[in-house]
């Protein structure tokens, strides 16, 4: 090999993992309100929502569910109640202190409604975790 | 002005003139920007416990379908996958009598080549008499591939009739069931006799030199038909370039391809066919893409021997990927030769523009013509070309002044078959500039049609660190990005943690074989449709991926 030749770093060498944590992907698993609101666009990049009980990666609608979108307020938080009463008020959205919504007082239409979301959901995005009560983590 | 003053500013422009041919003249010149190189993956953005990330190739990032057919026009808005018919109507449409494919003859030690007319009539010939012998849709061929007669027959099951073609790497212990008619060379003969097949076809009719060897049949009730016969056959009227052959959606799900390997088989299905052939044909960037001035040579096993191997059965199914993808492109001749004839002086004669060897026949070609070349004491001007050459690559530019071959080869596909004898991207720095070509990494493994993953096209680097020095071997190999057809990850293996993204290779597509009735191929392929492959390595932060060796 000649000798003036151009090396360049080798991508795998212990401690070449240096990308921020932004750009690593994230774990799959257990979500709480609490680690779920880091998620909300404004800290990261990554925004997640939860509907039903489940965690979808919705970062690629960040248009939507980005700061100043029109889902803004579902952006790191249960969307569940909102989307099945088709409102995007704040009071719909319980904050990140506040146990899950049980959503056990739906009728009939806003319970299918919120199916109909999911099913959204479940085809456009990523699903990457459930979510629950810090007291069954 | 003083001389001094004079001196100064002939320095500094001449720094002046070096920095800018440096920074922005070669620059200037790079195939792709540096930051291409560094995300060559998609990667998902969540990761599952004990698992990476999932990595698909730029061409078909998360969020797009990955590559599964030839997307072939039906009716006004519809697409279709396409299948291997569609391939051959494809290249009788595209005919030219110029287009050939050249065997090489082992007899006479020539080329033979055969125009697309030719090989049309040849394949019906054969497939009436596969009609005719077989009342079961299945041919067996236990045969090298390395001769013009066994692809005709493998085409013909292909392109005609909807046979399915089973390819034994090892003769039978006992006559399959499904399997009537049998193909195979005139010395195999006693012992497909002994495993009562009736119906036998030979390619090697006592017409290769062997005479003194011809078998004596005690029994009448075999039929035994010689391949010549068949193909000298005047009485059949057939025309040379009609091919009778209307879409219809069971084509789709026939099974062209049933490879017996070790007394195991595995199904390939026309899906699996017609994505990894899009792929492949993907793998190019536009604007280098294969065209009608193409001359590819594709290296082979010998003519006369059937080695047993996977990774001579893997060799087989890319010299078949290949011929395939260049029936759809207009390549304008393909050359098939054993890779034991192939050397620079051969290179030279033929002038390929696209080569395709399996890495060891790269080793021995560096080994054995490029550094003797390189240490000789004759052609110093030569040698300093070909250095500067190496060094304008290992900076990310495409150069050909430092060749040394005289031929027009412009890009080399390079099969590996993870064998020991990796190329380090030293290795293939030497290579690409004594071709002056680019240089594609292909990753085989079965049961996977066509590559799992390949290297980038303008992907130059070399890398550091690559050599254990105490051992004087190498620690990794880069393989590159997954197949269009194919996304990847990997999973806790032992020692090794996904979390650091290393560990065994996982791989979901439309290249996969099936494997049939129990089989470890079917058991380990239930995990999501996620199939361990048994290589081992990292992801790296350039979103390639890295062997361990």
């Amino acid at each position: 090999m000649p000798d003036s030749i151009v090396i360049t770093d080798d991508p795998i060498s212990l401690g070449s993992n240096s990308s921020k944590d932004d750009e690593e992907p994230v774990l799959e698993g257990k979500f709480t309100p609490k680690t779920l609101y880091k998620f909300n666009g404004f800290d990261t990049e990554k925004i997640y929502i939860g509907v039903k009980g489940k965690v979808y990666d919705v970062s690629k609608g960040r248009n939507f569910y980005g700061p100043s979108g029109p889902y803004s307020n579902f952006a790191g938080h249960d969307a569940s109640r909102g989307l099945a009463l088709n409102s995007f008020d704040l009071e719909c959205v319980r904050s990140f202190d506040e146990p899950l919504d049980p959503l056990d007082d739906l009728t009939r239409e806003q319970q299918a409604s919120l199916d109909g979301w999911e099913e959204m959901f479940k085809e456009k995005y990523p699903c990457i975790g459930t979510l629950v009560n810090e007291d069954d983590l | 002005m003083d001389s001094y003053t004079v001196l100064l500013t002939v320095v500094g422009g001449i720094v002046i003139i070096c920095l800018v041919y440096d920074t922005v003249y070669l620059e200037s010149l790079k195939d792709v920007h540096e930051l291409a190189l560094k995300e060559q993956s998609s990667i998902s953005s969540t990761r599952k416990t004990g698992e990476s990330a999932i990595y698909r190739s730029m061409d078909v990032m998360h969020g797009l379908p990955l590559t599964f057919g030839l997307q072939i026009r039906h009716g006004i808005y519809k697409v279709r996958n396409g299948n291997l018919k569609d391939i051959w109507k494809l290249a009788l449409e595209n005919y030219n009598e110029d287009r050939k494919l050249s065997y090489f003859d082992g007899k006479d030690k020539t080329l033979k080549s055969f125009n697309f007319k030719e090989l049309n009539v040849n394949f019906q010939k054969l497939a009436a008499k596969f009609k005719e012998l077989s009342s079961m849709p299945i041919i067996g061929i236990y045969l090298p591939v390395g001769r013009i007669e066994s692809l005709s027959i493998i085409l013909t099951c292909f392109f005609f009739d909807g046979f399915t073609l089973k390819n034994f790497n090892k003769i039978p212990l006992r006559k399959p069931l499904d399997v009537e008619l049998i193909c195979c060379l005139k010395s195999d003969l006693p012992k497909f006799v002994e495993l009562s097949f009736k119906k036998i076809i030979i390619v090697d009719d006592g017409k290769d030199g062997n005479d003194e060897n011809d078998y004596e049949l005690n029994t009448n009730d075999i039929f035994l038909v010689h391949y010549s016969d068949i193909i000298n056959n005047s009485a059949l009227q057939v025309s040379s370039l009609s091919y009778d052959y209307t879409y219809s959606e069971e084509e789709d799900f026939r099974i062209p391809l049933i490879e017996d390997i070790n007394f195991k088989d595995i199904q390939y299905y026309q899906l699996n066919f017609v994505s990894t052939i899009a792929s492949l044909m993907a793998s190019v960037p536009r604007e280098h893409s294969w065209n009608e001035e193409d001359i590819m040579l594709i290296g082979c096993n010998e003519f006369d021997t059937i080695l047993p191997s996977q990774s001579s059965v893997l060799t087989n199914q890319n010299l078949i990927v290949k011929i395939l993808c260049a029936f759809v492109s207009t390549i304008n001749n393909i050359i098939v030769i054993p890779e034991s004839q192939i050397s620079f002086q051969t290179i030279t004669d033929l002038n390929p523009t696209l080569l395709c060897l399996t890495e060891s026949k790269y080793h021995s070609l560096l080994n054995q013509e490029i550094k003797p070349m390189l240490s000789s004491s004759t052609g110093l001007i030569r040698k300093q070309f070909f250095h500067r050459s190496a060094l304008l690559f290992s900076r990310g530019i495409y150069s050909q002044f430092g060749s040394l071959i005289n031929s027009d080869v412009r890009i080399c596909y390079s099969c590996n078959l993870l064998s020991e004898e990796a190329l380090s991207t030293a290795d293939i720095n030497i290579l690409q500039t004594a071709f002056g070509s680019r240089f594609i990494v292909e990753t085989f493994k079965i049961p996977v049609l066509g590559p799992i993953l390949k290297t980038n096209f303008y992907d130059y680097r070399i890398l550091s660190n690559e050599i254990d020095n105490v051992n004087k071997k190498l620690k990794f190999r880069k393989m590159g990005v997954a197949a269009n057809c194919l996304e990847l990850k990997v999973k806790d293996f032992k020692n090794f943690q996904s979390e650091n993204k290393e560990g065994e290779l996982v791989i979901r597509g439309f290249n996969i074989g099936t494997a049939i009735e129990s089989n470890d191929v079917q058991k380990n392929n239930t995990d999501e449709g996620w199939m361990p492959i048994g290589i081992y390595g990292k992801w790296g932060e350039d979103g390639c991926f890295y062997e361990y060796l």
